[in-house]
């Protein structure tokens, strides 16, 4: 049974390359060092493998890449939301580190000196204050869907810019 | 915290001075990390991150003492508890994972790997050093548990600034700006400035006396409104008329005159003062470090010599004028207002600190309007940007209207913005010439009634002379209020001028520093260590040793540290430990010159100057004579494609040499380094963008340059370095393998490796 299991060697392309895979023929697990592993169709293994998704920012299709060795993708799964509970919740995991992205739910205050700005707000995940070096950094998205990157590369969403209370569009709006 | 409201406190976590050092933990968490930790424990290192494991904002810590690895939050009230608590023995490894804006540090043991601490990106480098000191922990139990010696402790590499911050006070810097505004100090950076006027100071006095004497004579027409109506005009004195007519045309000659040379003595000044500057800004350029260049775009240091030293003359030659100006002209006419009538002054002047006030708000308000077409134009420039050149894309497709309908929404964005602005200038103008109308209004009413009710009072002339100098009041007042904003300016380009004046200069000399002549070219490399960024060494303890004139071929993967390890012999950065030896003398006690006078460098993108052919060869040695220039092209391959431009040695190569393919290009930098005649040569990856007949050429070329030298050679291409007497194979900052290429083939390491796959490769191309 072992010898069946395969580990990829890292200059060997990945049989998967050209297909999308569907959720019911991959099974994902955390291992005891925390590297996330799959297995496809029962049989073959990747160890230590990144989760990456095709369209993090529009979301348009959910497809999620598996990276391996040099960054080389070894398998590109779709509909992720439909892999069996276990896997789902892995995946989840590890993608909610890969793209942390506090939502703002309310701006407190925005203070501006000399161009840089500081922001005050509520988040999803709670209370934060972070700078903004450029106004280039505040991307306007369709829908009133607005993504801003902090110096330090944090990035925050706020899904509807028309969905926050006044006092908070009001900061906002001196600021796009 | 409250859901609702905003927090009474801010999280202690968001102010934390960062990095934490452990010897000065904050005083909060001294108090109940003592409850943690066992008497004479002592903590090597200390992270604060800003995330809980669900993702939520909240401080951890983790601290590594010497005996446990311990990780634990801020109590809560209870008594404090580590989440984990891991005895030293016990750590193999860490490793920092670095996700798209956070990242999390785990910590690994012989059995499992423990997830840590999570933190966003701003502790991306604490946490590397943290993982750094555990990396330590590992390889030293490892050491022990095969009874080796435990390997000597190294401090993590020096942590450089957080891009983006501001190093003094660690907040954000504008990228345009690229300088703390904050840490501005604008009144020590006015007072530098001057000091570079001071030598000019007689021009600059008589500058400012022309400027004072233009000022007063600006308000003698006025003035003489008065004289002309009381005590001309009324009483029908003609001969007065006549005064009154001479000291007019007199007072407008002497101030077109003083007009005339203030002009050009101010601008004398301020283009004086710049040229000093730019010259000084270059001279020191060329001294500054490698790491300087490498942490700066070149437009940004450009635009310092050229935008930004313009921006300080029109400060010196206009800007503070006109300060000066408005300053003496409010002060001037003021006097003259009470020493009218008093009554009436305080009449006029009541508007003015509203005038003021609707300035400054109004200031803003368009800056930030202005701003939004700012981005707006930018949007459809970039809309431009994209279209135009592309315009053979867009027709193939045919997608002119979907790019048209694009075009469309940008400018009707801009549009919609430029209108809110108009509506506030349409707006504003009118309502202060409204303000301004009635308080002259206000100053007829009152001033008439008091002319007409009261003779020998007000008098009809003064009253128009006050009107008069009401007018010329409230420009330099609206002036005024933009007087912040200028200085902002002006120190702010004077502070990125300053900044570059005040850069570390390359390694400074110590004074007993060995001048050498003509080396034999022995190197050696002991223990060396060098890293660009926190937590990772480029260079992990690297040596070797080179005999005079070898040919090393360096290899290894990108990022193995390649290039770092010949920019270390030319000292473009000093090693973080471990020295570099050159005939026996450590790089850093030999003069800088000397050193490089006996390195010659081919790179990958060889770098021509604009100008002809021949003084780009002759670059390293100016003085070479034309046989010698000739003599290094024949030897480069270069000479019989030099000959073929209608130029010869003459031809013009454009500023980056454009007009040169890049194997002529290539050839043209190898007869250069063929005519320095460096005793250490350095080729990277000097064939690595050029087609297999130019290479083969300029093979040609660079084995007639390696004879009798040391060489070190990069290449991703193994055959290029087939004749290189040793091979040393570098993978993630370490020398993994050193030797010939026989030896190690017969050793099947990763060279050997590498060599199998490229001739194969070579194989397939073959066929």
């Amino acid at each position: 049974m072992r010898s069946e299991i395969h580990a990829q060697s890292s200059h060997e392309l990945s049989p998967y390359r050209d297909e999308i895979i569907s959720p019911e023929r991959v099974t994902l697990w955390r291992d005891s060092f925390r590297r996330l592993c799959l297995r496809v169709d029962g049989e073959r293994e990747f160890l230590d493998v990144r989760a990456a998704a095709a369209f993090p920012i529009s979301g348009r299709a959910s497809l999620v890449s598996f990276l391996g060795e040099q960054g080389r993708e070894v398998l590109l799964l779709r509909d992720p939301e439909r892999l069996e509970a276990n896997s789902r919740a892995v995946l989840e995991d590890e993608l909610a580190r890969v793209y942390f992205t506090p939502r703002i739910t309310r701006i407190y205050r925005i203070e501006e000196t000399f161009g840089c700005s500081r922001w005050e707000v509520e988040t999803d995940r709670g209370f934060t204050i972070f700078e903004i070096s450029d106004r280039e950094q505040i991307r306007l998205l369709p829908g009133g869907r607005i993504l801003i990157q902090d110096v330090d590369g944090t990035r925050f969403e706020i899904p509807d810019a028309a969905a926050l209370d006044p006092n908070s569009k009001a900061w906002l709006d001196s600021e796009t | 915290m409250s859901v609702n409201g905003k927090p009474d406190s801010q999280p202690a976590f968001l102010s934390r001075e960062s990095p934490v050092s452990p010897d000065n933990l904050p005083g909060d968490v001294r108090a109940w990390l003592a409850d943690l930790l066992v008497p004479d424990e002592r903590i090597e290192a200390a992270l604060c991150a800003d995330l809980l494991l669900d993702g939520r904002y909240g401080e951890r810590w983790a601290l590594l003492t010497d005996r446990r690895f311990l990780v634990a939050s801020p109590p809560d009230g209870a008594a404090p508890r580590a989440e984990i608590d891991l005895p030293v023995e016990r750590i193999t490894g860490s490793r920092v994972r670095d996700f798209v804006a956070s990242g999390a540090l785990e910590i690994t043991t012989a059995e499992e790997a423990v997830e840590a601490v999570r933190f966003t990106s701003g502790f991306r480098s604490e946490a590397a050093d943290m993982a750094f000191c555990l990396e330590q922990v590992g390889r030293r139990n490892e050491a022990t548990s095969n009874g080796e010696a435990a390997p000597k402790r190294v401090a993590p590499p020096r942590s450089g600034a957080v891009a983006g911050r501001c190093p003094t006070c660690g907040r954000a810097i504008h990228r345009r700006h690229g300088t703390c505004l904050h840490c501005l100090e604008r009144g020590k950076l006015v007072v530098r400035l001057f000091s570079y006027v001071y030598p000019y100071r007689r021009w600059a006095a008589l500058g400012l006396a022309c400027t004072l004497t233009l000022t007063g004579l600006r308000l003698v027409p006025t003035y003489l409104t008065k004289y002309l109506i009381d005590d001309v005009i009324a009483p029908g004195d003609l001969a007065k008329l006549n005064f009154v007519v001479v000291a007019l045309v007199a007072a407008y000659l002497g101030s077109a005159a003083i007009g005339c040379a203030r002009q050009y003595v101010m601008q004398f000044l301020g283009n004086r003062v710049m040229y000093d500057l730019r010259t000084q800004v270059f001279d020191h350029l060329q001294l500054l470090t490698v790491s300087y260049y490498n942490r700066r775009q070149t437009g940004h240091i450009m635009a310092r010599i050229t935008s930004d030293i313009v921006r300080l003359q029109n400060f010196i030659g206009e800007g503070l004028q006109d300060m000066i100006v408005n300053v003496v002209t409010v002060l001037l006419i003021c006097g003259l207002l009470f020493k009218l009538d008093w009554r009436l002054a305080l009449l006029a002047l009541g508007p003015i600190p509203l005038i003021s006030v609707s300035f400054y708000w109004f200031g803003r308000r368009i800056h930030h309007l202005y701003h939004r077409i700012w981005r707006r134009t930018s949007r459809i420039s970039a809309v431009l940007a994209d279209t135009i050149p592309g315009i053979r894309v867009v027709k193939s497709f045919t997608q002119e209207p979907r790019e048209s309908r694009r075009f469309q929404a940008s400018s009707a964005e801009l549009f919609s913005e430029e209108l809110r602005a108009a509506r506030l200038t349409s707006v504003f103008f009118p309502s202060v010439n409204l303000l301004t109308s009635l308080g002259s209004v206000f100053v007829i009413a009152i001033g008439g009634y008091l002319v007409v009710t009261q003779p020998g009072g007000l008098t009809l002339g003064e009253l128009m002379a006050f009107i008069g100098f009401m007018w010329q009041f409230y420009e330099p007042v609206s002036q005024l209020g933009r007087i912040n904003h200028r200085l902002q300016h002006a120190a702010t380009s004077a502070e990125r001028v300053f900044e570059v004046l005040d850069a570390e200069r390359e390694a400074p000399e110590h004074p007993g520093a060995v001048k050498l002549s003509k080396i034999r070219g022995e190197v050696e490399f002991g223990d060396v260590r060098f890293g660009y960024e926190p937590g990772r060494y480029a260079l992990d303890g690297v040596s070797f040793h080179v005999e005079p004139g070898e040919m090393i071929g360096l290899v290894g993967p990108s990022g193995a540290g390649k290039s770092t390890l010949v920019h270390l012999i030319c000292r473009f950065y000093d090693v973080d430990s471990g020295q570099i030896r050159i005939d026996g003398h450590d790089v850093r006690d030999v003069s800088l010159r000397s050193l490089r006078e006996n390195i010659g460098v081919v790179l990958q993108e060889p770098f021509l100057f604009h100008g002809t052919m021949a003084a780009n060869i002759s670059y390293a040695r100016p003085e070479a004579s034309i046989e010698e220039i000739i003599a290094a092209a024949r030897a480069a391959n270069a000479h019989d494609f030099i000959m073929s431009f209608p130029d010869g040695y003459d031809t013009v190569v454009g500023e980056r040499g454009q007009t040169l393919a890049g194997g002529e290009r290539q050839r043209i930098s190898i007869a250069r380094a063929i005519l320095r005649d460096p005793r250490i040569l350095i080729l990277d990856e000097a064939t690595a963008s050029v087609d297999t007949e130019t290479e083969t050429e300029i093979q040609k070329a660079i084995e007639r340059l390696v004879e009798n030298r040391t060489t070190f050679a990069i290449a991703h291409r193994l055959s290029t370095l087939r004749k290189a007497d040793r091979l040393v194979v570098l993978e993630q900052g370490k020398l993994i393998e050193i030797g010939t290429h026989d030896e190690l083939v017969a050793s099947g390491g990763l060279y050997g490796r590498l060599c199998r796959l490229q001739s194969e490769l070579s194989k397939m191309r073959a066929w």
